[in-house]
């Protein structure tokens, strides 16, 4: 079977579509921009979309194999959004996809000999959407006889690259919040564990943004490279700064301009929505950059507080966004012992009011005891001097004027 | 009325200036600290912002700063006397309170009439007194690894990791706020139901006449009326 598409020469497949040179440098400057650099580096991306696999006479596209785990198929309808380069061109033109459940034209047993011949040939990239189930034997996401957690293994192991998109991929997300049943986690703890060193790039997200995996694969596909990542193996340029470090209603923050209700005219000022729980400054993403929709609009941007989606460390299940982050619109997360559930604030509250409410008791004892007027008369000798008195801490005279006796 | 003297020599011009700048700062920081929490007056959000960064990191140098002057200024070990020693030895265990921390208890929850000797903090006291600047180190700990400008510093980005995010880190540093605020009810009520004078010596070094205690025979050998 043909696991391999194959393109055009370059200029002329771009003529044929009625594409000039300048339209051309256009892409290269917003494909230069979605990669996180400058408009600037537009000429090399050029060079490197010239005589990469598309601008070779009769290149190979680059093998992508796209798993669905414990997933919504989110993340995948996010991707069909993708802006520019649009999917159907990063799907045909830029990479081959040679398996994704989702996508795929073909189905049952062709697709899984695909999949086998592109894992057999090597070279290639695993987009995995969607948690790793680990209970049950990884029997949840059992497809063509084989459990879920060997399809995941089996196809990151001779991978480039895994990348784990979107949150529940990155460390469980929504699978694994409380009680997390199916022992949901996310696929770098998941390969650590199984032994597989394949690289991980974890893209959290609810979903992943689209242009945030176009930026991956032009790195990896077009410039050859993986992208720079950080200490949890997301892409720098994507997560090292928070959403409220970005974002455009931080003037509004600044000025102390906020919503403190939905409906009311604040909000209509387009205020900053920090009161209504809003995990910008605490979630690390450039949704207020790259934005959504293509482009048009994002959660805060639309007047909804972020949410904090992206929240995800890899190797913390326990650390997933809908964990941390509920009820949505309180500043604090709720707290939970065994099956009791409470907000921090509120706990912290009742224990200061009883120590309060306590004192108050305790004053009135005072009052009572006489002690109010410089405390009680002192005792006379310590009780455990009275009892060791061959150990006696004070040295205790008769004659001296004795404390509290006037 | 059974207290002992009030002396300047328990509590040197340096503390009396340390616990003034305690006091100032930890108010504020609690004060902008709620509105950092949750905006309830807007418009004094930037300010809180910076004033508590400011108060905080004024705090823990003042934290650092008194911890290192007990080892060069002179204190009173106990109270009613004028004698004194190296202040560090004021926060280690004394003679004058072994023993002494079932009669405190005792005395504190009315199981015990009269009042028991000890050093110049009682054992209960004492142990409260050394939580805070555990505590402070806390608090600048999970405050910097909040901040954004230090957030991503590994040591605290570390921490960060290990407690489970950032809004976890957040939590622990508001319960840690109501440590400082029950602490600050309890040694507010303690220092004053018995009398003011604890307080006008603390703030305004005003000295008090009353019973004299000599730290070397451990027990109260007079009194001093200070023409009371």
């Amino acid at each position: 079977m043909e696991t391999e598409a194959t393109v055009s020469e370059f200029q002329e497949m771009l003529s044929e579509r009625g594409v000039t040179r300048r339209d051309f440098m256009k892409l290269c400057g917003a494909v230069a921009v979605a990669a996180g650099l400058t408009e600037l580096a537009a000429p090399q991306v050029a060079q490197a979309l010239e005589s990469s696999v598309i601008g070779a006479t009769k290149g190979n596209l680059y093998p992508v194999i796209w798993i669905e785990g414990a997933s919504c198929t989110g993340c995948t309808e996010s991707f069909a959004q993708a802006d520019a380069p649009d999917p159907a061109t990063v799907v045909l033109e830029m990479i081959s996809l040679n398996y994704c459940e989702t996508l795929s034209a073909a189905a049952g047993w062709s697709m899984e000999e695909a999949k086998e011949q592109t894992i057999e040939a090597g070279n290639y990239i695993l987009v995995y959407e969607g948690g790793v189930l680990k209970n049950w034997g990884g029997q949840a996401l059992r497809v063509a006889n084989e459990t879920g957690t060997d399809i995941l293994v089996h196809a990151a192991e001779k991978a480039n690259a895994v990348v784990a998109l979107g949150s529940c991929a990155v460390n469980g997300g929504w699978m694994a919040a409380h009680p997390n049943p199916s022992n949901a986690l996310g696929v770098q703890q998941y390969l650590k564990e199984a032994g597989v060193e394949t690289p991980v790039i974890n893209v959290p997200g609810c979903p992943a943004n689209p242009e945030w995996l176009v930026a991956i694969l032009v790195d990896v596909v077009l410039m050859q490279r993986l992208p720079a990542l950080n200490g949890e193996n997301k892409p720098s340029v994507i997560y090292d700064q928070t959403i409220h470090d970005n974002c455009q209603r931080r003037g509004h923050f600044e000025n102390g301009e906020f919503v403190y209700e939905f409906g009311s005219p604040e909000e209509a000022m387009g205020y900053c929505l920090y009161p209504l729980g809003c995990r910008g400054p605490q979630t690390k993403s450039n949704c207020g950059i790259v934005r959504w929709n293509h482009r048009r609009s994002w959660c805060v941007e639309s007047g909804a507080p972020c949410i904090g989606c992206c929240e995800a460390n890899p190797m913390n299940p326990g650390q997933n966004w809908v964990e941390v982050n509920t009820p949505f619109y309180k500043r604090h997360r709720d707290l939970r012992v065994g099956d009791f559930v409470f907000q921090p604030g509120t706990v912290a509250l009742i224990v200061t009011a009883v120590v309060a409410g306590a004192l108050i008791v305790h004053g009135f004892g005072m009052k009572v005891s006489g002690r109010m007027d410089g405390g009680a008369d002192f005792e006379k000798k310590r009780a455990w001097d009275a009892k060791h008195p061959d150990k006696s801490i004070g040295k205790y005279d008769d004659d001296d004027a004795k404390g509290g006796q006037e | 009325m059974a207290h002992l003297a009030h002396y300047r020599e328990a509590h040197p011009m340096p503390f009396v200036i340390t616990h003034w700048i305690n006091l100032v700062c930890m108010i504020l920081l609690i004060i902008t600290g709620f509105s950092i929490h949750f905006p309830f007056w807007p418009m004094f959000m930037g300010v809180a912002r910076g004033v508590h960064v400011f108060c905080g990191a004024i705090l823990l140098i003042n934290c650092i700063v008194r911890v290192i002057m007990a080892f060069f200024v002179k204190s009173s070990p106990t109270g009613g006397t004028r004698a004194q020693v190296a202040d560090f030895k004021t926060w280690l265990p004394q003679t004058d309170n072994r023993h002494q921390l079932g009669a405190w208890i005792k005395y504190y929850l009315f199981l015990k009439k009269d009042h028991p000797l000890g050093a110049k903090l009682g054992v209960p006291q004492k142990i409260s007194y050394l939580l805070i600047p555990i505590l402070i180190l806390v608090m600048a700990y999970t405050g910097f690894a909040l901040w954004a400008p230090t957030m991503d510093l590994g040591f605290f980005s570390a921490g960060t990791n290990l407690v489970g995010g950032l809004m976890s880190m957040r939590i622990i540093h508001y319960f840690m706020m109501y440590v400082f605020i029950v602490f600050m009810f309890i040694h507010i009520y303690l220092a004053n139901i018995e009398g003011i004078s604890p307080t006008l010596l603390m703030f305004f070094w005003k000295e008090h006449g009353g019973l004299v205690y000599d730290p070397e025979k451990h027990t109260i050998v007079g009194e001093d009326r200070m023409e009371h």
